[in-house]
């Protein structure tokens, strides 16, 4: 199967007060039609910027991106103009954020906005585009989507406006959603929700989902492959199960073993949580060699002297560590 | 030895909501609404619900940081709930609470060991210089950090590193009680488990209690020895944490643990998902609060609020269903 969308090799540079940081360095992965492939990674190590990059919603300056294309069934995104870029962006890539509150606007009804999409991308008329805005609101579950195609987004609770989100980004059918950190903001019970919304409208459109998340345990019920970053790299890249039954790079390994389960307990009475040591390097001093040397256990002198690359390890498997580099 | 060290008997907190010029009271948000609980010495008891439920209302008013407006609160058998300023100076040495933002709870201008220093220098516990400076190391080193990062501002630290500070300027004063809001909630994933092994080691060696407050019950399973679920206001459901995992009573403990995502893709989870919103504090549905989302609603739930009553041994649930 062709991938839909292919990154390659794509570095971004943030110019900062305090100097140049590389805030991605040379990711590349492809997305296939109909999956799910997963970003994890700890705060600043790039989740975010991967995304906004696809999208070319990368404030330059300061941002800037360096190298590397991003083809989307063949065509480079980064070559096409503004106007070009914006029939893609909400068609056939849309994105939901993390904060909705920042993504809709204050001074248009829910039902407006998501009528302005389809006006936008289909040309629809007024009316056409209003019923069909009541219909999206319908598909997230909204109760009562009539009344709600009517309510602010201030009147709405948090996962409401999520949900409102939602039906703006699908409201197209697009070949891609992008969904960055789609539940942080929200409460447990309300993640469950929209998780389970977002993968059946998945099924029923048969579109492909980038799902970005710092939650291992959303990941491995959301997720079909799974990419692990750090500092702006990928560090590994695998299957679910396979990323969760044996991860191999010693920070996806230490990251598995660092969270609580709940219920976990009772096996091994009140255990020590397995820690990895120290903290994540700054991007403005990064090592020399690899990035996650200094809280690796498994360090040897050649982490020291040269960064590894992302080396293919398994069929569909690569992964950034000396210790999987076959002579 | 088992007289409880803090018991909060029916606490209540109301903010008035005040409209127009006259600032009349319009309502009120039933922020907490009767809760009870003890600590016993050296537990470790957690307050797990989603966002507004209450929880830090709740830990702030029985620190008196805002006035409770109904119930009492019990220190080691005393009544503080009126106590003057003096005694709460006094009792806030023995109850220190640490804080969900490790960016926004130090001051940026104080260097580390003005801010661990702070709490000695108001209650005046070491005189000499030189005995402050010592303890200041000492509680550094406690928690994992070089004695010489007391020099340094907030912002040369990591977030993880807040945290420990903040850790040790609890510490400084020889509390008995710890009450931690949402404590880890603001560190990356390969920092919590950190921060969670620290305050475990330190319980031990200071036999401290723990009131732990987190909306996420892995961490509070981990943490914690007995649990509190609190929804809208109101305990749901207590329960020693083994026995609250393997057998939750509350539909709503139910569905709080099926809306949990195990790290393991393999297992299949049956979820029980909730429908719709919680409802608002500002007019909390009557009777059960959750009966607005719960699946097994009966006439009883929308017209009477069911009681907390023991359904197991230790194991409270406040839910129609189980009163018979
Ligand atoms: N506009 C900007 N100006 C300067 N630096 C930036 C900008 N946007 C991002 N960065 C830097 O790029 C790096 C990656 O940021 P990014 O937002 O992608 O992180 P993330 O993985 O999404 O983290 P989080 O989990 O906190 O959302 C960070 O170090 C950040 O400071
Ligand atoms: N000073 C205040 N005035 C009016 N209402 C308040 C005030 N402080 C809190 N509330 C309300 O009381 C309710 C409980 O808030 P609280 O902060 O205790 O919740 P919480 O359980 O700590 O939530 P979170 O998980 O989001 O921290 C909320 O509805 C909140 O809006
Ligand atoms: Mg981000
Ligand atoms: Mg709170």
């Amino acid at each position: 199967m062709e991938p839909v969308l292919e990154v390659k090799n794509l570095s971004v540079d943030f110019q900062t007060f305090e100097g140049k940081v590389q805030a991605l360095d040379q990711v590349s992965f492809d997305l296939y039609p109909g999956e799910t492939l997963g970003i994890v990674g700890e705060s600043g190590c790039g989740k975010s910027v991967t995304a906004l990059t696809i999208l070319q919603l990368i404030a330059a300056p300061p941002g800037r991106i360096t190298q590397g294309e991003i083809l989307l069934e063949g065509m480079d995104l980064l070559k096409l103009s503004g106007s070009k870029m914006r029939s893609i962006r909400g068609n056939r890539i849309s994105m939901i954020f993390q904060e909705p509150m920042t993504s809709l606007s204050p001074v248009f009804t829910v039902g407006e906005q998501i009528a302005e999409v389809f006006r936008l991308h289909q040309g629809m008329s007024y009316k056409e585009a209003a019923s069909g805005s009541v219909e999206m609101l319908a598909r997230v579950n909204i109760p009562d989507p009539v009344k709600a195609a009517l309510y602010y987004p201030h009147q709405m609770s948090g996962g409401m406006r999520q949900r409102v989100m939602i039906a703006m980004a699908l409201a197209c059918k697009p070949d891609i959603l992008i969904a960055d950190e789609p539940t942080t903001a929200l409460d447990v019970t309300i993640q469950a929700q929209i998780i389970d919304r977002i993968k059946q409208l998945q099924n029923d459109m048969g579109m492909s989902v980038i799902f970005i998340t710092h939650d291992l345990g959303v990941i491995a019920h959301t997720a079909d492959r799974v990419i692990v970053m750090y500092v702006g790299r990928i560090l590994e890249q695998a299957f679910v199960e396979d990323l969760f039954n044996t991860p191999l790079h010693p920070y996806t390994r230490g990251l598995m073993e660092s969270i609580p389960h709940a219920g976990a307990k009772r096996k091994g009475k009140k255990h020590d949580l397995k820690e990895i040591k120290g903290m994540v390097p700054s991007l403005l001093d990064l090592p020399q060699g690899c990035k996650f040397l200094e809280r690796c256990s498994k360090a040897m002198d050649i982490c020291r002297q040269r960064e590894p690359e992302l080396m293919p390890v398994a069929p569909g498997r690569t992964c950034r560590c000396w210790l999987y580099k076959k002579e | 030895m088992n007289d409880p060290i803090l018991k909060v008997d029916a606490l209540e907190k109301r903010f008035p909501i005040k409209k127009g010029i006259l600032r009349k009271t319009v309502g009120y948000v039933h922020a907490v609404d009767g809760i009870s609980f003890e600590l016993k010495p050296g537990e470790s008891l957690g307050l797990v619900g989603e966002s507004g439920c209450g929880k830090s209302t709740a830990v702030k008013s029985l620190l008196r940081l805002i006035e409770p407006t109904g119930g009492n609160i019990f220190f080691e058998g005393e009544n503080v709930t009126h106590s003057p300023l003096s005694r709460l100076r006094k009792l806030r040495q023995d109850l220190q609470i640490i804080f969900q933002d490790p960016y926004s709870s130090l001051n940026p201008r104080l260097k580390v060991s003005q801010s661990i220093g702070e709490p000695m220098d108001i209650f005046k516990t070491p005189v000499s210089r030189q005995a402050r400076k010592d303890r200041i190391a000492e509680l550094l080193e406690r928690v994992g950090l070089r004695p010489e990062f007391a020099d340094r501002y907030p912002h040369e630290f990591s977030g993880g590193q807040r945290q420990r500070i903040c850790i040790a300027r609890a510490l400084a004063l020889n509390p008995k009680v710890i009450i931690g809001d949402e404590p880890v909630s603001a560190l990356d994933v390969s920092i919590q488990a950190q921060v969670i092994n620290l305050m475990k080691h330190l319980q031990e060696e200071f036999n401290l209690s723990y009131l732990i407050i987190s909306h996420d019950l892995a961490v509070i399973e981990h943490m914690c020895d007995r649990i509190c679920v609190m929804y809208l206001g109101r305990f749901v459901e207590i329960a020693d944490d083994n026995e609250m995992i393997d057998n939750p009573l509350h539909p709503y403990t139910r569905a709080l643990l099926s809306a949990v995502y195990e790290p393991n893709p393999g297992q299949k989870q049956n979820r029980t998902l909730l429908a719709g919103d919680v409802p608002s504090p500002i007019n909390p549905p009557p009777g059960c609060h959750f009966h607005t989302r719960c699946g097994h609603v009966k006439e009883i739930c929308r017209q009477l609020s069911p009681p907390l009553t023991e359904s197991g041994q230790d194991h409270f649930v406040a839910c129609h269903l189980y009163n018979s």
